[in-house]
């Protein structure tokens, strides 16, 4: 119980907010099993002002909504108007007795002076009244506008397919999972970020996770440990030691234990997952030198740039590609085989419904980029009526997971074969080519101006092929508009001269519904693995 | 505080402390990145790998003025050592599941990699660049799919572009 915090704990926290019934005292003093007779929902809000100062840059801060009563509460997050804007935990959504949710709330100043406003939180069946509508007040200041007008605000875009004023927004369908391409808290650039519900399992102990980066690129929900930490979460033992694992990233590598916990992702059922609690707040063990290699550590959601991550790969489960470890607080050894208990799963194989496969939505966007772009992950392939593949061509990829080319199509680009991936946890275009790179190192590309390119991705097996043309933009000059959505981002694959391999990143789906079928799975496509469009 | 796990093997630490210590005596580390060809046979051993037998294709050798060695790690990882025909290794690049001991296989330069990746945020999980004052060094991969190249343009033949041949 290192990183826990009991449940009293936090009562201390939320007890200063004023606490009416005498159920709600009984609740006060023993949140983990709700005694109360009377059944009512009651939210603690805090803070109820929240003041940016004068800004230099886009400031986020928070505020934390609790269910402190014993039914489940309605709650809408009104969202205020520019310079301000909610960022994650807005919209509509029901908070199960105990659950904790942190909203976001961005200043991006549009012009020099002092602004005040104020927001609402709402609650429509919760006791006492007061807490039907409880206004926040949001104040800042700025010297000079740092924000555009038609600036990064996610409500500016009214194009949310589920019509609420928010970043991400609530799931309309069991198996869809509703995302968006936005600057999120971290300022990401082509990063799709969903919200998931991590529990403690078999409790009503809950929390939202916001800004979870959909990864097709890897296998396994992955959290970092500061975003769950109030749910008290141990990790998974084996016999006197915890399991740890290293998972690697071409960024770097995550550490952390691994962690059964009940996951709540769209409105499939509660899964019940060993995931990675990727360790931010030294809960855990340190990582071992067979897990860092020299390589630098992913360590928190500001380096990172997300909070989770999603990954609903093509794989079951991560075990081929990770490293687990036995560990005590002080040390850890390699653990070559890991109790199947203990393996990280990808969610989607894990549905009992829905889990042959994924399908990654998004409409097309214009040229230069938009600030928010919000798309759809569909869990399974034609198990439902939105997820039928219409008329699209199937890729067969390499199915031989001996091979460095394992899951991948074949690419052709000026002539040169090599494979080719899709991948929406990669926010561009990455091939390596003759395009003149940034300035600044990046590796992304800086073509004087746009360029149109082309390349083929052909089936591994057959004759299926398309002709992809797509376009590569200056990255810099994206990267200096307000944009956070572009599908003409581009860069170098592996900072060579020779073509090796196409990463078919985040740009590739815009305007695109793809199709990605899990190893070992089936759908009317045919046997996974296989990517379609 | 510095963990070593139980498993790393008392090789691998105890050339670390010889590696920190010789790199404190500003005497260059003893493998990798700016080292003698000849400490690449040591590159392989300390990553449980062995130098490949097999005779260079021609691919791997089309020039003069630099010379290839390539080794498999003992998690699969093949690495590939650049080294000029006075023995400097300019460049190494890998490929594989896992990455390779960068600490090891930068050698000297590993601190001026890591101040500098230090500095990055990692704003895409799959793509690293890092260039610094002396080297270059760029990853991609996702997850089960990892490959990377790092060199140092001022050890490399000026008759060799790096950036073209390691890889």
């Amino acid at each position: 119980m290192k990183n826990s915090i009991t449940g009293a704990a936090f009562v201390t926290i939320i007890g200063a907010l004023t606490i009416a019934t005498g159920a709600l005292a009984q609740l006060a003093s023993d949140s983990g099993a709700v005694k109360a007779s009377a059944s009512i929902a009651h939210i603690g809000v805090a803070p109820r002002a929240v003041g940016f100062g004068v800004a230099k840059v886009i400031e986020t801060r928070s505020i934390k909504i609790r269910n402190a009563g014993n039914i489940d509460a309605s709650v809408t997050v009104v969202a205020p108007s520019t310079p301000f804007s909610v960022t994650a935990g807005g919209g509509s959504y029901s908070l199960t007795p105990g659950q904790i949710q942190y909203i976001s709330i961005q200043f991006a100043p549009t012009a020099a002076g002092p602004v005040r406003q104020e927001m609402a939180i709402q609650c429509a069946n919760c006791t006492p009244a007061s807490d039907d509508n409880i206004a926040i007040t949001l104040s800042g200041n700025a010297k000079a506008p740092i924000a555009v007008p038609t600036g990064t605000s996610p409500s500016a875009t009214p194009t949310s397919p589920t019509a609420t004023p928010t970043a991400t927004p609530v799931p309309s369908t069991s198996n869809a999972l509703p995302f968006s391409v936005t600057a999120g808290s971290y300022e990401g650039v082509d990063e799709p970020y969903a919200s998931v519900t991590i529990c403690a399992t078999g409790t009503s102990d809950c929390t939202v996770v916001n800004d979870v980066l959909i990864d097709t690129g890897s296998f396994g929900l992955r959290i970092f440990g500061s975003q769950i930490r109030q749910l008290g979460i141990t990790p998974n033992t084996n016999g006197s030691s915890e399991i740890g694992e290293c998972a690697f990233f071409g960024s770097g590598t995550t550490w952390g234990s691994v962690s059964t916990v009940d996951v709540k992702i769209a409105g499939e059922p509660t899964i019940t997952i060993p995931i990675q609690v990727m360790d931010d707040i030294d809960a855990f063990a340190s990582p071992p030198r067979d897990c860092t290699q020299g390589q630098q550590l992913i360590a928190s959601p500001s380096e990172a740039g997300f909070n989770g991550l999603l990954g609903i790969g093509q794989v079951a489960n991560d075990l081929i590609f990770t490293d687990y470890f036995d560990c005590t607080r002080n040390s850890c050894s390699a653990l070559d085989s890991p109790p199947n208990s203990d393996v990280v799963l990808n969610p989607v194989a894990s549905f009992p419904v829905d889990n042959n496969g994924v399908v990654v939505s998004l409409p097309s966007i214009p040229a230069g980029g938009q600030a928010t772009t919000n798309g759809t992950l569909y869990f399974g392939i034609g198990t439902e009526s939105n997820n039928q593949p219409g008329a699209v061509k199937t890729y067969r990829e390499n199915s031989n997971a001996d091979s460095d080319d394992y899951l991948d199509v074949d690419t052709v680009y000026k002539g040169a074969t090599a494979g080719g991936f899709f991948d929406t946890g990669s926010n561009g275009y990455f091939f390596n080519s003759s395009v003149a790179e940034c300035s600044d190192g990046s590796g992304f590309y800086c073509p004087a101006s746009t360029l149109s390119e082309s390349a083929t991705i052909e089936s591994v097996s057959g004759s299926v092929s398309d002709a992809v043309s797509f376009e590569v933009a200056n990255a810099d000059t994206l990267f200096n508009s307000n944009g956070a959505a572009f599908d003409d981002l581009g860069g170098s694959y592996d900072g060579g001269a020779t073509f090796d391999d196409f990463d078919w990143g985040l740009p590739f789906f815009f305007g695109r519904t793809v199709y990605l079928g899990l190893v070992g799975s089936s759908s009317s496509l045919g046997a996974g693995p296989y990517a379609a469009y | 505080m510095k963990i070593v796990s139980i498993c790393a093997g008392k090789l691998t630490l105890a050339v670390l402390l010889a590696g920190y210590f010789l790199a404190a005596a500003a005497i260059p580390a003893r493998a990798g990145l700016g080292d003698d060809a000849t400490s690449i046979e040591s590159d392989a051993a300390a990553m449980q790998g062995t130098l490949s037998q097999a005779a260079p294709t021609a691919a791997a050798q089309p020039s003069a003025s630099y010379r290839v060695k390539t080794f498999v790690t003992g998690n699969g990882t093949t690495v590939r050592e650049y080294a000029a025909q006075s023995g400097t290794i300019f460049g190494v690049a890998w490929r594989g599941r896992r990455p390779p001991d960068l600490s090891r296989l930068f050698g000297s330069y590993y601190s001026e990699y890591s101040t500098a990746a230090a500095n990055k945020r990692h704003s895409n999980l799959h793509h690293q660049v890092t260039v610094s004052p002396h080297m270059v060094v760029a990853m991609h991969g996702h997850m089960g799919h990892l490959v990377g190249r790092a060199y140092v343009p001022g050890l490399a033949p000026s008759d060799v572009d790096p950036k073209a041949v390691v890889q």
